[in-house]
């Protein structure tokens, strides 16, 4: 599913590249331990991800008349609403953290 | 388990009664029908639902949990109903034609009754919502 506002252009949510360096590739942190709050993160931006593409697989089923499962299609776009949103609220917490960090008077 | 797999067995029971609604249409567009394939007249097709366990290798809480499969329909077997009309080119030697053993008024029993299921699941569909928009809101 193609998340956009009226008007704006649509960007697929899986042509979002995952950020490096929060902790990732920066230097002297060559062997990053596996699970690191990055990969974390990866893993569950792709996971929202997957299931916005099996919403979109299921919605073009509908429109094409392929598959008539009406309330399968809507339980795949609300699956893919919720996983959404949890995302952004992790967003949230994530930026206001940084935005605490930032705003500290040294 | 979390609102995920909620949706996922919720899904199931919105499956079920969209497959119960059918054999109630199949038996209601067929209930004056005479002839089919096997030869006969049509018999009443009635729902098999089968409770299956949502993940058999979970926790106990998991497990205790079920979604709803349809496994088969059966058919009725119920003699037909007689009627004496010796007109009708399926009547046999004494005049008397085999309508199909389907009640009207029972499949509109079922009607309602698979309809209102339905709701009750699209239901526990909105209440899944409501307290994954209510969790997301803890500390805001």
């Amino acid at each position: 599913m193609i998340v956009t506002a009226a008007g704006a252009p649509s960007i697929p949510i899986t042509e979002l590249k995952r950020t490096e360096g929060v902790g990732g590739t920066g230097p002297g942190n060559g062997a990053a331990p596996t699970g690191t709050f990055a990969d974390k993160l990866a893993t569950a931006v792709d996971g929202v991800s997957n299931q916005q593409l099996a919403a979109d697989d299921k919605l073009a089923e509908l429109a094409s008349g392929e598959n008539v499962d009406l309330h399968g299609t809507m339980i795949a776009l609300e699956e893919a609403e919720i996983t959404l949103r949890t995302m952004t609220a992790v967003r949230d917490k994530v930026v206001g953290a940084y935005q605490e960090i930032m705003n500290m008077s040294i | 388990m979390n609102l995920l797999d909620t949706l996922q067995i919720t899904a199931s029971g919105l499956t079920a009664q969209r497959l119960r609604l059918q054999t109630v249409a199949s038996n209601m567009a067929n209930a004056r029908t005479t002839r089919t394939e096997e030869g006969g007249p049509y018999k009443k097709q009635t729902p098999l639902l089968e409770a299956v366990r949502d993940d058999p290798f979970g926790t106990d809480l998991d497990r205790a949990m079920s979604r709803v499969e349809v496994m088969g329909v059966v058919e009725s077997d119920d003699p037909p109903v007689m009627v004496h009309d010796p007109g009708h080119p399926d009547a046999d030697a004494d005049g008397y034609v085999a309508y199909p053993n389907v009640n009207v008024l029972e499949e509109m029993v079922d009607l309602m009754t698979t309809a209102r299921t339905y709701e009750a699941n699209a239901n526990v569909l909105d209440v899944t919502d409501t307290m994954a928009t209510t969790a997301l809101e803890i500390g805001r």
